[in-house]
């Protein structure tokens, strides 16, 4: 074991994470399960938790901001949809490693395959938020068409993949430095309001070209642009498949130089 | 079939303690800005929790660990599963291993039995075709009959161990370690459970159990080893190690 190079454990693991899909996604769906136990609408809790958020927004914030058109609602929808995927997935990302320690310490099963459990948690609440895009399409007569739905799901499984090796970087960072896990959630609020969601680019007219620079307006534009029916954003597709590289590559290498060590951190 | 076995050779382990500063990123930044020649390991304190020790189990053994509390019983045992990796020396197991040294490990309280079977069945590395073919197996072993479908946080900690010892023994791991918190439940199932490990024992497998108490030593156990301070001081029959 000692003489296998760290790389190459880690990719074994990777390997094996995936081969165990059956584990991760058996217990992730368990866990939502089991979170709305003994309630009646169960996971729909969430949906209509985002409803009434986007509701709110929808019709405080739109008048205030004078920007009730009727695109406005279903522009709104999809970014918070997208943003609540994204910002829990990462909160609880980094503390993976923190949260699965007894498991972590008990058996000698791939560690990346709890991350993924994580990941395919954040999937199932997306997949009941979604839902709600449904009657606010209809309402407004949004119609992204085959195609756009088609590139939209391309760019949710790209989002899929750089989540996921974000949440193994932060995992790994997590459960060596406990200060990782509370300054995402910082972090993430800030984020937020620095990305167009609940305000549009158009709105910083001849600034608008700082987006350009916000690497999460990248992210959240493959879905929402092909969703809402727009020309496809090619420069945001390059954006974010050039971060889940990045981000992929540093994962995999900072979790091969802590993989050994990384039960005596728990 | 390969006989399993285990291993040890000359094995250290120490065990680094991360006290709170170490673990802030404040300091790490700190220490890297500054440079000036501190130790990466500041602040970490090692635990030398093995101590060059050598070890050979083969088939049909049943070793029992004795030893004070931190002699580094359990240590050993998650050194041999490879859960902990040694600092120096070597350890070579053969054989599939099945550890239950943390009875609560994934345990969700609020599922039932029946669930936590297929939860604790999925962690120990097995599809759900396996577990379902051996689900009526498990749950007779256990003798939980109906209490199967209510929450495992309505079981007693004897009715948790029974649960857990038999999804554990259910596919015939060919090494099992064991802590002794896991069968300290109750006289008459352990009784039932010694059975099976002769049985188990006898057919190819390797039980290793790290306990305090002589009693379930004389049930489980064939061969002693005695642990101090991470080393082995006696090892031979039960009877002489107490």
């Amino acid at each position: 074991m000692a003489h296998v190079a760290p790389l190459r454990s880690a990719i074994a693991d990777l390997i094996e994470a995936w081969r165990r899909r059956h584990l991760w996604m058996a217990l992730g769906t368990f866990d939502i399960k089991h979170r709305y136990k003994r309630s009646i609408i169960g996971p729909f809790w969430m949906t209509l938790n985002l409803a009434a958020l986007i509701l709110g927004i929808g019709l405080i914030y739109g008048s205030v901001l004078n920007a009730i058109h009727s695109s406005y609602v279903p522009y709104l929808a999809v970014g918070i949809v997208l943003w609540t995927f994204i910002s829990s997935t990462l909160i609880e990302g980094a503390s993976v490693f923190i949260f699965e320690a007894s498991l972590l310490k008990g058996t000698t099963l791939s560690k990346i395959a709890y991350v993924f459990r994580s990941v395919w948690r954040s999937l199932w609440v997306l997949a009941h938020n979604l839902l709600i895009l449904l009657p606010i399409f209809l309402f407004y007569r949004v119609y992204p068409g085959i195609g756009g739905m088609l590139i939209a799901a391309a760019g949710l499984v790209l989002i899929t993949l750089l989540l996921a090796a974000s949440s193994l970087l932060l995992a790994v960072l997590g459960a060596r430095f406990r200060d990782v896990p509370p300054a995402v959630t910082a972090l993430i609020q800030p984020i937020f309001f620095a990305t167009p969601i609940i305000w549009e680019a158009e709105a910083l007219h001849e600034h608008r070209w700082i987006m350009d620079y916000n690497p999460m307006y990248h992210v959240i534009e493959t879905v929402r642009a092909p969703l809402l029916g727009q020309t496809v954003p090619l420069t945001s597709f390059a954006v974010t498949a050039g971060m889940t590289a990045i981000v992929a590559l540093l994962a995999i290498g900072v979790y091969a130089k802590a993989r050994r060590k990384l039960v005596f951190w728990l | 079939m390969n006989d399993p076995s285990v291993i040890l050779e000359s094995v250290t382990l120490d065990l680094p303690v991360y006290d709170r500063m170490s673990f802030s990123l404040k300091s790490n930044l700190i220490r890297g800005l500054v440079g000036s020649g501190l130790k990466e390991d500041k602040g970490v304190t090692f635990i030398r929790a093995l101590d060059g020790l050598s070890l050979t189990v083969r088939r049909g053994e049943r070793v029992g660990l004795v030893g004070h509390n931190g002699a580094g019983k359990t240590t050993l045992l998650k050194t041999i599963a490879g859960i902990y990796e040694p600092t120096l020396g070597s350890v070579r197991t053969r054989g599939q291993i099945t550890t239950l040294i943390d009875i609560a490990m994934g345990m969700n309280p609020e599922a039932t039995g029946y669930e936590n079977i297929i939860i604790r069945g999925l962690h120990l590395g097995h599809s759900l075709s396996e577990i379902q073919d051996r689900m009526d197996h498990i749950i007779a072993f256990s003798e939980l009959g109906d209490y199967i479908g209510l929450p495992v946080r309505t079981y007693s900690m004897g009715m948790i161990s029974r649960l857990f010892f038999s999804v554990s023994t259910a596919f015939e791991p060919d090494i099992l370690l064991l802590d002794e918190g896991i069968i300290a439940g109750d006289p008459a199932f352990n009784e039932k459970a010694s059975h099976y490990l002769l049985d188990y024992t006898g057919r190819a497998g390797i039980v290793i159990l790290a306990s305090h108490s002589k009693a379930l030593m004389h049930l489980f156990c064939n061969k002693g080893i005695k642990l101090n301070q991470g080393k082995i001081v006696a090892q031979g029959e039960i009877e002489e190690l107490f």
